[in-house]
């Protein structure tokens, strides 16, 4: 039998990465996304044996992370930086090309950054690619109103993304 | 121009990745359970010269009037108080797993748990300033009986001028400060759960 810092291993494994983007995605900095993090696992690994019975694991954990960001906002006053952390761009011997992509990644953050707190959210999951049914359950939104939320941050964040493209 | 797609794609190239590994985290844990132990204790020790005191004074000296036992009870009362109401504030905190619940019910606990600190550091702070402050006149009365007038007159005023720096200056920034904090996160937390809303 595998023990808890086994099953915790694996559970981090599987989900740092996506909780990670939410975070970033909501606090629009590199910091303040790795303590959402953190403080996000901490609460999973407290809980562990709970999560043990539960089939959707990751939508257990993004709810506790969508509810530390909440929290967080209140709690540090923090308003998400229009300007993100320079190391989000990481290797600096990497080709033009990689720059380049990874400048457009910057600009997407920054246009997250833009939208109100639960479009954040909500479209980071969008783009991780968590499905809608998952989404609802997180968020406490009914589906149909979702689709239509989901629709309408699209059409917001691609203006965005556009408009900042043609400055 | 770009769609929506077109973003996915450039999501999908992200190098972005957390700096911080699963061991950390327990280790971090481990930590934060140190330190509210610690804070436990600290708590229970700022308090706990004063309940010496009173203890010391009710056990050795045999006071004539009741006025000093039940003087000696409400400020005794007052501190039993200050160290009940600190550690179920931190029970509660670490107790409070609503961080599992949808938003909306998170959000609506953090609003009743922002208003019940306001209130206890609002109103029930006066009123244990004013239990107090009487606990401490109760108990200055068999004094007048017995110490020289001028000693007790200065005692007095000075216990007076303390209370009124507390009650009139210092606390009435404190609770504006107070009101100023709680009126912007509720500000704060009602806009996030009109954003949760189940409305289109």
């Amino acid at each position: 039998m595998p023990s808890q810092e086994q099953i915790f291993k694996e559970i981090f494994q599987a989900n740092s990465k996506k909780i990670y983007h939410l975070c970033f995605g909501y606090t629009g900095d590199d910091a303040a996304a790795n303590d959402l993090l953190q403080e996000t696992f901490l609460k999973v690994w407290q809980n562990l044996d709970k999560f043990r019975n539960q089939s959707m694991i990751s939508t257990w954990i993004y709810r506790i992370a969508v509810n530390t960001c909440l929290t967080y906002l209140k709690k540090e006053k923090r308003q998400a930086k229009d300007e993100l952390t320079p190391n989000i761009i990481e290797n600096k011997e990497e080709d033009f090309e990689d720059k380049e992509k990874q400048e457009q990644v910057k600009t997407l953050y920054e246009c997250i950054s833009k939208l109100d707190e639960n479009e954040r959210i909500i479209i980071t999951m969008v783009m991780d690619e968590v499905p809608y049914p998952e989404i609802a359950d997180i968020s406490g939104i009914s589906e149909g109103n979702l689709r239509v939320k989901i629709h309408r941050i699209k059409h917001k964040l691609t203006e965005l993304y556009n408009q900042h493209e043609r400055l | 121009m770009k769609d929506f797609d077109s973003l996915v794609g450039i999501w999908n190239e992200q190098k972005t990745a957390p700096q911080i590994d699963y061991k950390e985290i327990i280790n971090q844990y481990k930590k934060s359970r140190e330190k509210l132990s610690l804070k436990f204790f600290q708590e229970i020790l700022l308090m706990l010269p004063a309940i010496f005191i009173v203890v010391y004074l009710w056990i050795n000296i045999s006071f004539s009037f009741w006025t000093s036992y039940l003087g000696l009870s409400i400020v005794a009362g007052c501190c039993f108080y200050f160290i009940a109401i600190q550690l179920i504030n931190i029970k509660n905190i670490v107790n409070s797993n609503t961080l599992f619940d949808k938003p909306q019910d998170h959000i609506k606990f953090l609003q009743k748990f922002r208003k019940s600190r306001y209130i206890q550091h609002t109103r029930n702070y006066k009123i244990y300033s004013i239990a107090l402050g009487l606990g401490i006149s109760l108990y200055f009365i068999e004094f007048f009986y017995s110490l020289n007038i001028w000693i007790m007159l200065g005692i007095v005023a000075a216990t007076i001028a303390w209370f009124s720096i507390c009650y009139i200056y210092l606390m009435k920034i404190y609770i504006n400060k107070e009101e100023k904090r709680f009126t912007e996160m509720i500000e704060n937390l009602e806009r996030l759960n009109n954003q949760f809303n189940d409305e289109v």
